[in-house]
């Protein structure tokens, strides 16, 4: 099980647009992978009702997890885009 | 004031193309005097829709915009019975929910929205509004779900600094006055907290006090159990259960976890303890807020870690990892369980032989190693021991860490066994360490003891056995066979072959000087520089502490210099990051700088991760000027054959360190070589990093 911690960067939190591109690059990977705020429980991060229903917003913590061969690399890349303000691009 | 009223529903909503369904519920709020240009507003939520459509699985449409044309955070919902492509790529919406926010009211739609979606993923939500008749039972339906001033969700918004900025004269003004008692006037709470790190010496200690003083300068008064290699003094049952809230700042798994089930916890790596605190304390208010106003949230937690209960020792295997990453779980555990051995004995060794050379003069190390506790004559230091002699004392502390040395092999292939087959694998795995140490098999046989016997342990625990037998499993059945076998198979079989593979890598860590003993430091420098405190960082460290246990008390072994480079290497990037910050202030964020004057102390007690702060923010840069800092180090101290026969310590223990002025003088080398590379590619790069910034959009 691989975890990762990360920073919204969008600049409007983890909403609509972000979200979508969130949850498409999630599902690419292929595998399990979650979404949660720390403490509060996961939702899965390949449906983009789940992840806005997180209500993650700017300057927030998230903390992703997923299983299975190249969860490592799948959460870098995964933690690479929400580390950019998807909103302003 | 609501998000919708009766006006902004429409039951039967139609239109050629989502933008003209749009342009009809867009006209509702202008009729309900919530937009003021309808052109503006549509052309905004036009924009929001072209970059990228607002279709949802489920037949379910979002369109939603902020605009100068709106005047407060609104809903309007439309119900289409043959559905409108709104862009999903399961077909198209009939349950369309258009959301609109005043400028700059960018808070009050992120608080819509998530709510929206949490309503949407319940199937009797959207059941109920594709069935309902008359627009006050859609308007009911909504409001039950999305609504800004709920009181659960209220806390929970009234913490974000900028939400006080929307509130005013928005939907968002009623919460922030009906939570304002319990925002404004923040309780004093008591905090209790665990902390926890793989070696049990710096950081869990470091996260302890940050806690403390953070939770001290908020007001709250905290308690935190340190789980390091010092032992524990655990909190009491009443002081958990006093507690508001709990924080979890651990590398390792919490002992006894199951105390403290049912309190809302704050649970991250120490690092973010030591770096972090004073968040921390902040969501741990946050969430014993949350849960005042809803106690079903810690009978749930109750419930879902009932029966969790930990054992008095931890390993650091996770469920379901990779074989490879198992692996490397079950050697550290050993290694950490080993480390305070090497701590104890290195420490008693190097100052028994400091005292015995002002005692007995150049020749006092090899004078001294022939104290023992057991021979007949005047070298045994328990019949001749003499309060007055110096030499009496060094002989003493010999004695002493000789005796703890003995134990690194069987430690660390019991609690490699341990990491595997839990305690049944601790016999096999103590007891085939011994063995290994005596066929001078060293530490390679440990490791081998090590697997071998937790293997054996759990498949021999995995035995489904006659009830009468299962008694005696633990206590008599496990031990003893899977003590037999492992050991039996290792004395007539693997034994020899590992004791000559020791030899050899004896024989070749003595030979090796010059060239070869370079490449070694720049192979291991390279290592700890790479990713500070990660797992490439942990195998050149274990490679180290484990070739102390080699290396026991000879007086210049090379593991010793080896020990020297890895050190001073761990040392290098954050005494380094804080130079590039002192002499360069301007290239770093202001939080970078606040970090560079922490770095300095981390860096000289050899806590490498002291520069993962700059390294997650530009981890090429870093990361490489740190390898190469790293390396020179490694390097010159293996040149300049500095010792070290303490396992940790950084500038702390430099009186233990032979040749320490050499040690420093590697150090200060790789720490400018790494400072100067950082500066100069990050001078090189500053303005590149902006063009960077929006190439890569």
């Amino acid at each position: 099980m691989a975890t990762r911690t990360v920073t919204i960067a969008s600049s409007v939190g983890l909403h609509a647009r972000p979200a979508a591109l969130f949850v498409e690059a999630a599902s690419n990977t292929g595998l399990d992978v979650e979404i949660a705020k720390p403490g509060e429980d996961p939702v899965d991060a390949t449906s983009i009702l789940g992840v806005m229903a997180l209500g993650a917003k700017y300057g927030e913590e998230v903390v992703l997890t997923a299983e299975g061969d190249g969860a490592d690399e799948a959460l870098d890349s995964l933690v690479a885009l929400l580390s950019r303000d998807l909103d302003a691009e | 004031m609501s998000l919708i009223t009766e006006e902004q529903v429409v039951l039967d909503l139609t239109g050629a193309d989502r933008h003209e369904a749009t342009r009809l519920l867009g006209e509702r709020l202008v009729a309900s005097g919530r937009c003021t240009d309808l052109d503006t507003f549509i052309a905004d939520v036009r924009k929001r829709e072209e970059t990228m459509a607002t279709g949802l699985p489920g037949g379910i449409g979002i369109p939603h915009a902020r605009s100068t044309a709106i005047t407060e955070p609104s809903l309007v919902f439309g119900r289409s019975a043959n559905g409108i492509d709104w862009g999903a790529k399961d077909g198209p919406a009939t349950l369309i929910f258009l959301i609109a926010a005043p400028e700059g009211g960018g808070d009050a739609h992120m608080q819509m929205l998530p709510k929206l979606a949490r309503a949407l993923m319940k199937k009797d939500f959207k059941a109920a509004l594709a069935a309902a008749t008359t627009e006050a039972e859609v308007v009911r339906i909504v409001s039950a779900e999305v609504e800004l001033d709920q009181p659960v969700a209220a806390p929970a918004e009234g913490r974000m600094a900028h939400a006080a900025e929307v509130g005013a004269g928005l939907a968002t003004g009623t919460a922030a006055a009906e939570t304002a008692p319990l925002a404004d006037a923040p309780r004093s709470l008591n905090l209790v907290g665990v902390t926890s790190c793989p070696t049990g010496i710096a950081h869990t200690y470091m996260a302890a006090e940050g806690l403390e003083n953070a939770a001290k300068a908020a007001g709250h008064t905290m308690k935190v159990e340190t789980q390091g290699s010092a032992g524990s003094k655990p909190l009491t049952a009443a002081e958990i259960a006093a507690a508001d809230a709990v924080i979890f700042a651990h590398d390792l798994p919490v002992k006894d976890a199951g105390r403290f089930a049912g309190k809302p916890t704050v649970d991250v790596g120490v690092k973010k303890g030591i770096s972090e605190a004073p968040a921390l304390v902040a969501q741990a208010e946050a969430l014993a807020a949350e849960w005042r106003n809803d106690p079903s949230k810690a009978a749930a937690a109750a419930a879902a870690a009932g029966g969790a209960s930990g054992g008095s020792l931890v390993s650091k295997v996770e469920e379901g990892a990779g074989l490879g990453t198992r692996i490397r779980q079950w050697l550290m555990t050993g290694v950490s369980y080993m480390i305070p051995f090497v701590a104890a004995g290195g420490i008693l060794i190097a100052l028994s032989f400091m005292l015995s050379q002002v005692a007995l003069g150049e020749e006092g190390p090899i004078e001294i190693v022939k104290y023992n506790l057991t021979s007949t004559d005047q070298y045994n230091i328990a019949q001749n021991f003499s309060v007055t002699s110096l030499t009496s004392w060094a002989a003493l502390l010999f004695v002493i860490g000789a005796a703890s040395f003995g134990f690194l092999v069987p430690i660390l292939s019991g609690f490699i066994a341990f990491a595997i087959a839990d305690r049944p694998g601790l016999v096999p795995g103590i007891v085939g360490g011994s063995v290994a140490a005596t066929m001078g098999a060293g530490f390679l046989g440990g490791l081998v003891t090590g697997i071998l016997g937790g293997l054996v342990a759990r498949w021999v625990s995995n035995w489904k056995v006659a009830k009468g037998v299962r008694g005696i499993m633990p206590v008599v059945v496990i031990p003893l066979l899977s003590s037999f076998i492992s050991i039996g198979l290792f004395i007539t079989v693997l034994g020899r072959p590992i004791k000559a593979l020791t030899d050899a890598l004896n024989s070749w860590l003595t030979g090796m000087s010059g060239a070869s003993a370079i490449i070694l430091g720049i192979i291991l420098g390279a290592m700890m520089g790479f990713d500070l405190g990660g797992p490439v960082n942990k195998v050149a460290y274990a490679f180290a502490t484990t070739g102390l246990a080699a290396a026991g008390a000879a007086t210049d072994a090379p593991q010793l210099k080896i020990m020297a480079a890895v050190m001073a290497a761990g040392m290098v990037a954050p005494l380094a990051m804080a130079l590039a910050t002192s002499v360069r202030p301007k290239l770093f964020s202001e939080p970078e700088r606040e970090n560079g004057k922490a770095a300095w102390l981390l860096g000289a007690s050899f806590i490498s991760e002291g520069a993962i702060p700059f390294a997650a923010v530009d981890p090429v840069r870093v990361i490489s000027s740190s390898v190469v800092g790293s390396a020179v180090t490694g390097a010159l101290v293996m040149l300049f054959g500095s010792t070290l026969r303490a396992p940790h310590g950084g500038i702390w223990v430099l009186p233990l360190i032979g040749n320490f002025l050499l040690f420093l003088l590697a150090l200060v080398a790789g720490v400018l070589v790494m400072a100067t590379i950082v500066v100069a590619l990050k001078s090189r790069d500053t303005h590149l990093a902006e063009v960077d910034a929006t190439a890569t959009v």
